[in-house]
């Protein structure tokens, strides 16, 4: 277990760790399988999915506001769209496909063969995709949502929602929550004690330090939205009155709750995006990060500072002035970290050679609109700014340039970038060019009148406006934007399946990139790496260029599933770790807590039986088995 | 008469003092923007010199001191900003104490409409109307905020910012019109189906056609002509009054909207509709058609007797 620099050192045998890594074939394999790649491609392929049904939820109602008093949708099915729209992009979309790429690459990148917990990582996905199919099923069976995706009581108590509509928001919220907390754990350990020897905390590739932050956000922040769901649902199962003010409970309550969650979300989804931008600008520069220190600080102060920030959601409510200012004030000062990582992104570009292709272009758009999103971000940190855009049509402008500036153009970079390593073939330049435009035509034609409007009086969350208005025009140009950015995540999609088939190979590093993850084949085999690669500075493939000559660690054992485990700070080796293999009783306590938690919406029993039909399966699977870790 | 409802065209000192700040933003914003994006396309388009991945330690002291430099500018121009939005905020809060010409509003929320209730300190004490809100020129109104069902929001673009009407809690906010005119404040917080529908239209004006309106919106409903009293009489045996009052003719609920002096109003409804004939009868006949959700029952006057209730509604001026 010593690094060393021999010349193209084979694993032992490789035919023995090639059979203990593969995961079963055939649909066994689909349900069993506990390999990061194959969960990491599912997230990121099922966010996708929920993608595009939000994106079709959003564009019937562009079409309803399109001219006005529409009347394509009734009030009662756009307030249920609008609802489902925002729970999907930010539970179902945002988070899971931004973990999910963390599931997918992190391992990759700091040089181990598998996550630390990888059941818990096959049980999560199972959770994630069931809460989101349930919460469809409640859509198209009319019990749609109708309280918003932010679900302010009492509208969303029993007395003015008695459908099942916000049961069913409610425990889908719980089931994300499940879901993203078991992978943000695996991912804190695994980054924590996996890491490759010789990856000090230094030497981190800056997406792995973003999911890192994100990780530790979403246990704080995620945990908050979870106890509220609970509230929520335990108040209108069993009549609890948290939030029932004429019982001694607090609407008022439930906005800190969701709030003091809800903007840690946006840097949670923000964060990976960041992270994914670094290793675009490194990358397409063919420079080492100008700041690395000062961006992983940024990220790491991004990450507190958000978490004081969440008043700034609720200036309009009458909170006392002091108070108002404070949130005013962290809201200000949240914008410096952010300011650190672009100004260290252009330095980089300035010193760099950047070279044309398809993800730089999307680090182009996210600078253009990310930037403008964050000036106004600016604006709605002033308490009187606020009090008049907060809840119009400025704040819907602001929070998609945020979120689709910040975190989908940098994912559809990440796509294109990483793709080849998880196919083996390139996508088509031509293509993502073509992709490129379109979005950013259709977010920019879509998003920026938005604020006009905003400024000009119209509320957010109407179904329809009157013509008397002057809204008509704007509306009808953000519609047609719309289209626009539909027919650009069609190209996008289009794009990667057809690559799959018809694809150029791609070599195992076809950017001449810098991290890990290119070191190993495309796709990676099962396992990642037959031998454990040793890391001497930040950029490893690049001062180590010829594959031959790369260290590596020798002396695991390949007839187990066997990692490394290294050191926090400084990754020095201390001991090897069996991790466990494929099994279908992940999968059986997904449905077991399925069903726990979609019997809750009817009757409190559902605790009591999601709890034993969850807990069979999961004892089941932890079962210690004869020869552990060592 | 134009109504109006723009953050960028205010008509009272609050909303000027915002909307001062937001062109201060606008503009700063605009500049950081164009930097950025700036210096941007210049490190994207300037000859390269350097081969690939190599470093010039000289140009990367550079580049430090540029990007430090541009923090601290950044920092500043935060600092700069949250001064002049502090002063702003200070500029525009609600005063405690009121003045002698103080006018007193509370605005009651529901769904989905106004409940507006002027308070006096001589008999009748307090006269209740709906939806639409008169206030004098020139004179500080102080509304008190509630709401009897859900969370809803006050919003008058050209005149101030938002404040919530939540359930439970009662605030004050105060606002004043310098200009004459009607302003929307269309309802900004989400509450449900009719969300969309629920506008408070303000109508500011001159002190003495305010003391014209307010002196006749004091008095009882007059005691109908003949011609139509038949149409009193529908109003008062059809289930109307479980929800609606007239005051002098039908002690009812409070619900619904005050009916004493429909026929001044302008809309219907909360903004939904113009209050003209045709629309107040079909509006009665089928209050789900223009305003799905809303909590207007269907109920079964029609033919003769819809239009001779719709005839002595008109009458209430």
């Amino acid at each position: 277990m010593t690094a060393t620099r021999a010349p193209a050192p084979l694993p032992p045998h490789e035919e023995t760790f090639a059979r203990t890594w593969a995961s079963p074939r055939g649909v066994a394999g689909f349900f069993t399988s506990v390999d990061h790649k194959s969960i990491g491609l599912r997230f990121i392929a099922t966010a996708l999915l929920f993608l595009a049904l939000g994106g079709a939820l959003a564009l019937t109602m562009r079409t309803q506001l399109m001219r006005p008093d529409n009347h394509l949708l009734s009030p009662q099915l756009y307030n249920q769209f609008f609802t489902v729209h925002g729970t999907t992009m930010m539970f179902l979309f945002a988070v899971p496909a931004m973990m999910g790429l963390g599931v997918y690459l992190v391992p990759l990148m700091i040089g181990t063969r598998n996550l630390i917990f990888p059941r818990l990582v096959a049980y999560s996905y199972w959770v994630y995709l069931l809460g989101g199919l349930f919460l469809y099923s409640g859509l198209l069976t009319g019990n749609g949502p109708p309280a918003g995706w932010f679900s302010y009581t009492p509208l969303s108590e029993l007395t003015f929602d008695p459908t099942k509509g916000s049961d069913i928001w409610a425990q889908t919220i719980t089931f994300t929550e499940i879901s993203m907390l078991c992978v943000a754990v695996t991912l804190i350990i695994t980054i924590f004690k996996q890491r490759a020897p010789g990856m000090s905390l230094e030497r981190i590739p800056l997406f792995v330090w973003s999911i890192l932050v994100t990780s530790f956000m979403v246990v704080f922040a995620m945990t908050t939205v979870a106890t509220a769901s609970f509230f929520l649902a335990a108040d209108r199962l069993v009549d609890t009155r948290f939030f029932d003010e004429r019982n001694g409970g607090d609407p008022v309550l439930w906005q800190h709750l969701f709030w003091l969650f809800g903007h840690p979300e946006v840097y949670i989804i923000f964060l990976p995006g960041t992270g994914i931008v670094s290793h675009l600008v490194t990358t397409f520069s063919r420079r080492p990060m100008f700041g690395y220190t000062a961006i992983v600080f940024a990220t790491i102060a991004t990450g507190i500072i958000s978490f004081g920030v969440w008043v700034h959601h609720m200036f309009a409510v009458g909170l006392p002035q002091l108070g108002l200012s404070f949130y005013s004030a962290s809201s200000l000062i949240v914008t410096i970290p952010t300011a650190i990582q672009l100004f260290c992104w252009i330095a980089t570009l300035w010193s760099g050679r950047p070279q044309w292709r398809a993800p730089l272009l999307f680090v182009l758009g996210f600078f253009f609109i990310l930037v403008r999103g964050g000036l106004t971000g600016v604006m709605l940190a002033s308490v009187p700014f606020d009090l008049q855009a907060h809840d119009s049509y400025f704040v819907v402008g602001h929070l998609h340039d945020v979120l689709i500036g910040g975190a989908v153009f940098p994912l559809m970079g990440a796509l294109i970038y990483w793709y080849p390593k998880a196919t083996g073939r390139l996508t088509s330049e031509t293509a993502g060019r073509w992709a490129f435009a379109l979005l950013f035509i259709g977010q920019n034609l879509t998003f920026f009148p938005m604020h006009i409007l905003g400024l000009h009086g119209m509320p957010r969350r109407v179904y329809t406006y009157l013509a008397s208005s002057g809204w008509g025009n704007l509306n009808f140009l953000e519609t047609i934007g719309a289209y626009i950015l539909a027919l650009g995540v069609l190209v996008t999609v289009a794009n990667l399946v057809l690559s799959a088939f018809f694809g150029s190979p791609a070599g195992d590093n076809p950017w001449a990139a810098d991290t890990l993850e290119w070191a190993t084949t495309s796709p990676p085999p099962p396992g990642n790496f037959p031998a454990i690669p040793v890391v001497w500075d930040r950029d490893p493939l690049w001062s180590q260029t010829d594959p031959s000559e790369r260290s590596v660690v020798v002396g695991l054992r390949a007839d187990r599933r066997e990692v490394l485990f290294t050191t926090t700070l400084d990754a020095v080796p201390v001991r090897r770790l069996s991790l466990p293999g494929p099994t279908i009783w992940t999968f059986w306590a997904a449905i077991g807590t399925t069903i726990g938690l979609v019997m809750l919406i009817f009757t409190p029993w559902g605790l009591v039986v999601g709890s034993l039909l969850a807990a069979t399966p999961l004892i089941v699977w932890a079962w210690p088995k004869a020869g552990g870790s060592e | 008469m134009q109504e109006a409802h723009s953050v960028l065209g205010p008509a009272s000192p609050q909303a000027a003092a915002i909307a001062h700040l937001a062109w201060i933003f606008f503009g700063v914003a605009a500049l950081v923007w164009l930097a950025v994006l700036g210096s941007l396309t210049v490190a994207l388009l300037r000859p390269h010199g350097l081969g690939e991945r190599d470093v010039d330690p000289q140009l990367t002291r550079r580049h430090r001191n540029v990007v430090s430099g541009a923090l601290g500018l950044s920092a500043v121009a935060l600092l700069v900003l949250g001064v002049v939005d502090y002063s702003t905020g200070r500029g525009i809060e609600t005063p405690r104490a009121a003045t002698p010409d103080t006018v007193r509003v509370r605005l009651i929320g529901r769904q989905w409409w106004w409940e507006i209730q002027y308070e006096q300190k001589t008999p009748p004490y307090r006269v209740t109307t709906a939806n639409e809100l008169h206030i004098p020129l020139g004179r500080p109104v102080v509304l008190t905020l509630e709401s009897s069902d859900v969370i809803h929001s006050f919003w008058a673009p050209s005149l101030h910012g938002k404040s919530d009407l939540v359930p439970s809690y009662s605030s004050e906010f105060v606002i004043q019109a310098d200009k004459p005119g009607v302003y929307r404040a269309p309802c900004a917080e989400y509450c449900g189906a009719q969300h969309a529908k629920m506008m408070l239209l303000i109508i500011a004006q001159p002190a003495d056609s305010f003391a014209g309106w307010y002196a006749n919106e004091m008095r009882d409903a007059p005691t109908p002509p003949p011609n139509v009293a038949r149409g009193q009489e529908v109003f008062r045996t059809a289930a109307c009054p479980f929800c609606h009052t007239i005051r002098g003719a039908a002690t009812g609920g409070s619900v619904a909207p005050d009916l004493t002096h429909i026929a001044s109003r302008m809309t219907l409804a909360a903004g939904t509709l113009p209050n003209r004939r045709a629309e107040l009868a079909a509006w009665i006949a089928n209050a789900q058609g223009p305003k799905p959700g809303n909590r207007m029952p269907a109920n079964l006057v029609s033919g003769g007797d819809l239009n001779a209730l719709v005839d002595y509604l008109g009458t209430l001026r």
